[in-house]
């Protein structure tokens, strides 16, 4: 199972506001008829953390280790999609895999 | 100096060269079309020797072709080249391949393909055509030279700067800028696919779908396919794409990453945890985390660390110093023992480290009033029920030692802690009411019916301890306040209904059918539903009933009239009477009510709603209800039913104990669906409500081909069903003992059924003992079965006959005739008779005939009791078991 602190793009000291917050602007990004798989993710994401009551019940009762894409998450955050520049174009033009 | 190793031999020996010419080519062909290019070059080169013949040239050509092919897929760039080069030697015919012509232009021969675009070239028009989208490529990679060697007209040439700009363009951002280059450039420009791939790019971001669609009209062989292929890769979902990256180049993972908007950082990191080993990745993932926990932060860090612990724990322990982590603390280190200990079936390992887990929270406490420490002190306590639904699952009991009551004292130690949980009143509320006790029920209720007034999970319960505990005033009022809350709530309307109904009843009892027309009346004010007002109808109807006979029984005739005068409204009127306690024949007899008759499938079918509806709403039948209706429905015509009502109709019947109807429902169908595996199971559940007590195997056979024939089908919810049943039924696990015996002289089968059996001392004594083990321990044909019958005899003379026949799975009927013939003829001479049965099963039973030995059936839900400790008496299970 994914964090769901990472999947929201949060820190693990967020509050209520900070987790509603981040849902709210994942789901405009990735509405259900554009990504059905990511805002699936950010709901279930949602509903463990949007409360303290839940925040500290994830903390406590979910034991399963890390995925790679957790610590990628958490090391080095995706940033918005950025245009490849054109030495990377032309480089693949060029046949250089 | 070593020699080089010489070349493989080819596949034609020299025997190959005696074969005529037809013969080697139709080696040489079959070389070509398995793909052995080496010998089809070899081949045809040796044929062409023979005669320059242009399908020979030909052929050559493709195998040169797909030899090249293979070399550079193997990353032999410079011999797939001359495989090429070897190619295009061979004439006009066989004109610069468009795949030779890319991997000139990537060796840097560039200039070789230019010449084909000299005008002394004679290479044809067309020829020319699918080289251009290679040169237009390497023009927009930034080879300057390549437009100003083309011909003025060229359309590499003529298009170069549109395609240069809607480049810069898109990597500047400038999408208007892009849009004016990209129309600069026609359909049937060399930079078509470029046109499509940037059009692709700008949806990316926003419309991953369209871009996709896009991408794909880019052929394999386009000169333009490297990009499409890095922006597909971009666009995949994260496993697929974490998966893409793996095996992609250097560009490829730049281009696509940028596109995702992947750091370097992260790609790098990717990359590194990419090549974990697989067998060692926990530990190798534990010194990744360590060796960034600057970027990951320590908190973080050690709590991944502490995940990474769980699974087979407490071995990985010894992980930690060696890579430099700190040791766990004491509430790290049960934390860790309960994630584990969940992994495990046993609820007691769990219950366990849990507990330590909330203590050493509760010590470790820095300060009392802290919400958020409360709340995790809180949360240990609730985590073992939590997890499982332990109460739901369990039975509740008084037993210090049951788990039940362990979890439910640590539940409401939790509400100490932290008392807003509303789930964990639920919880306790459902389990105490389960358990019957009411007064905690209603201590929980009146809590949390402070904390949570209008809630109407916490309605809903307090309705139902209104119910349970009788106070049907108090229920109505909860009923109202929740249709305060929720008007258009038709289930609690109908709740609000049987609450006002069953105070009705409870004042009719009273002697006061003032008080109870009172409460009908309102109930007919708020029932909604059909049934609901006919129900209040027929109440009001009853009523008037007792007090006038004449009057009454106008009503209820009216009243069965509108509900259609059939079956089903005499139906209606049996629930509400057996509701009042009035037997069937007393209402017959004062309401004067013509004999009961159904007016056709319709009618049959609504009775049997109804009877659903009644248990669905917690309703009971009376013994009189019940024989009386079994009576009336036995006769109805249950063969004008489909398949789908005759199923739901048994399962009613079942459901309200009407065997002798259900019965002739299950062989009704039987009738018109041979053999069918659900109505099999209902025929013979029917037939033998209190246990199969019949001496053929016919029926037992009947029940293991449904069965069979349920497991093929798939209906593995009826296959299991008739499992049990025939477990039930079959309890010896093979043939049955007494199936290949007469009767006894002395059973007779008049003897009624009643369920004595109350051995619970013996079953804590022997606690396998159950019918599904005894027939490993029973003797066989094969084993000293001398010797085993005298541990049986032992065996009964310990426990006594109730429990040897319980043990031996005999059903209540039969049991109640030994022990009456064991007060008439004395304890060992029915021993006497049960030793002969035995020894007659272990001669003639044939253990391969039956179905396989199984587990006994379980006796209710799970309870979880204390395991044994080292301390235990270890008398206490095994040494007893090893008597038999």
């Amino acid at each position: 199972m994914r964090n769901p602190y990472l999947i929201l793009g949060i820190d693990d000291d967020a509050d209520d506001a900070v987790v509603e917050t981040a849902y709210l602007d994942g789901i405009k990004r990735c509405p259900p008829e554009r990504d059905a798989e990511r805002f699936a993710a950010l709901r279930q994401a949602y509903e463990l953390l949007r409360t303290q009551r839940r925040r500290v019940t994830y903390a406590m009762y979910h034991g399963e280790p890390p995925e790679t894409a957790d610590i990628l998450d958490k090391a080095a955050p995706i940033g918005a999609p950025r245009r490849p520049d054109a030495a990377t174009i032309g480089a693949l033009l060029r046949g250089e895999e | 100096m070593p020699k080089k190793p010489k070349r493989r031999a080819g596949r034609h020996s020299p025997k190959t060269a005696a074969l005529s010419p037809d013969a080697r080519e139709h080696k040489a062909r079959a070389d070509l079309n398995a793909g052995h290019f080496r010998d089809a070059i070899t081949g045809f080169k040796e044929l062409l020797k023979l005669e320059q013949r242009q399908d020979w040239q030909s052929a050559l050509a493709d195998a040169y072709a797909g030899r090249a092919r293979e070399l550079n897929a193997k990353g032999m760039v410079k011999e797939a080249l001359v495989m090429w080069d070897n190619r295009a030697r061979l004439g006009a015919a066989s004109a610069l391949h468009p795949e030779h012509a890319a991997l000139l232009m990537r060796t840097g021969g560039v200039d070789r393909v230019l010449a084909l675009f000299s005008n002394d070239c004679a290479l044809p028009a067309e020829a020319r055509e699918p080289l251009r989208p290679l040169l237009a490529a390497h023009v927009i990679a930034g080879d300057e030279r390549i437009a100003g060697l083309l011909p003025m007209d060229d359309p590499v040439r003529r298009h170069a700067d549109a395609a240069r700009d809607a480049l810069a363009a898109y990597c500047a951002g400038d999408d208007e800028a892009l849009k004016s280059a990209l129309a600069a450039l026609p359909f049937r420009s060399p930079y078509r696919d470029w046109v499509q791939l940037l059009k692709a790019l700008q949806l990316a971001a926003d419309r991953p779908d369209e871009a996709g669609a896009q991408l794909a009209r880019i052929g394999d062989e386009s000169a333009f396919a490297p990009l499409r292929l890095a922006a597909q890769i971009a666009l995949l979902p994260d496993d697929a794409f974490l998966e893409a990256t793996t095996g992609a180049g250097e560009a490829t993972l730049r281009f696509a990453c940028a596109l995702r908007g992947w750091s370097p950082a992260r790609v790098a990191l990717h990359q590194e945890l990419n090549h974990l080993d697989a067998e060692a990745k926990p530990r190798s993932m534990l010194r990744v985390l360590y060796r960034h926990r600057a970027e990951l932060g320590e908190d973080w860090v050690r709590q991944q660390v502490l995940r990474l612990m769980a699974v087979d724990f407490p071995d990985r322990l010894e992980w930690l110093p060696s890579e430099g982590a700190r040791t766990l603390a004491e509430a790290e280190f049960y934390q860790v023992g309960a994630w584990s200990a969940e992994l495990d079936d046993d609820p007691w390992e769990p219950f366990h480290y849990w507990s330590l887990l909330a203590r050493t929270l509760m010590g470790a406490a820095p300060s009392d009033d802290d919400p958020l420490y409360r709340l995790r002190v809180a949360t240990a306590l609730r985590a073992c029920e939590r997890h499982r639904n332990l109460l739901q699952e369990l039975e509740p009991s008084d037993d210090p030692d049951d788990l039940s009551l362990q979890l439910a004292a640590q539940l409401e130690e939790s509400l100490e802690w932290d008392p807003d949980d509303r789930e964990t009143y639920l919880r306790l509320i459902d389990h105490y009411r389960e358990g019957k006790r009411l007064k905690d029920v209603r201590r929980l209720l009146a809590r949390a019916s402070e904390l949570w007034p209008r809630d109407m999970s916490i309605l809903t319960a307090s309705f139902h301890a209104a119910l349970d505990s009788g106070a049907f005033k108090k229920a109505a009022g909860v009923a109202h306040t929740m249709l305060d809350i929720d008007p258009i709530n038709t289930g609690v309307r109908e709740r609000l209904v049987d609450a006002l109904l069953a105070h009705a009843r409870k004042q009719l009892a009273k002697g006061r059918p003032d008080l109870a027309r009172k409460e009908v009346t309102d109930a007919a004010d708020w029932a909604r539903s059909g049934h609901a007002r006919e129900r209040t109808e027929l109440t009001l109807g009853l009523i008037q009933l007792r007090e006038d006979s004449a009057a009454g029984a106008t009503l209820l005739h009216a009243t069965v009239a509108s509900i259609g005068g059939g079956l089903d409204g005499r139906v209606a009127l049996a629930l509400a009477a057996d509701g009042l306690d009035i037997s069937q024949q007393s209402l017959q007899k004062r309401a004067k009510l013509p004999k009961p008759a159904v007016k056709g499938p319709d009618d049959l079918l609504a009775v049997l709603h109804r009877l659903r509806g009644h248990l669905d709403r917690g309703g009971q039948l009376s013994r009189d209800l019940t024989d009386w209706l079994d009576k009336t429905l036995v006769t109805m015509p249950w063969k004008d039913l489909d398949r789908q009502q005759m199923e739901s109709a048994c399962d009613t019947l079942r459901r309200c104990d009407l065997h002798n109807s259900r019965l002739r429902a299950a062989r009704a169908a039987l009738k018109q669906w041979h053999g069918m595996p659900v109505f099999e199971l209902h025929a013979f559940e029917a037939e033998y409500p209190d246990g199969y007590t019949g001496y053929s195997e016919l029926p037992l056979v009947r029940l293991r081909n449904a069965m069979d024939r349920a497991r093929a089908e798939g209906d593995n919810r009826t296959a299991l069903r008739l499992e049990n049943a025939l477990r039930a039924a079959n309890p010896f696990g093979g043939a049955s003992p007494f199936g290949s015996l007469p009767p006894p002289m002395f059973l007779d089968g008049t003897f009624d059924d009643d369920d004595d059996d109350d051995d619970d001392f013996f079953d804590g004594l022997f606690p396998d003992m159950s019918p599904g083990s005894l027939p490993a321990r029973l003797p066989s044909q094969s084993g000293p079965a001398g010797d085993e019958l005298e541990q049986v005899v032992q065996l009964i003379r310990i426990v006594g006959l109730d429990k040897a026949f319980e043990i031996m799975g005999l059903p209540p009927k039969l049991r109640r005739e030994m022990k009456a013939l064991e007060r008439e003829v004395g304890e060992d001479a029915i021993t006497d008779v049960l030793l002969q049965f035995l020894t007659a099963s272990a001669g003639l039973g044939d253990d391969s005939s039956g179905p396989p030995p199984r587990k006994p059936p379980r006796r209710g839900p799970a309870t979880a009791k204390r395991k044994r400790r080292e301390t235990d008496d270890p008398d206490d299970d095994d040494d007893q078991l090893s008597l038999f």
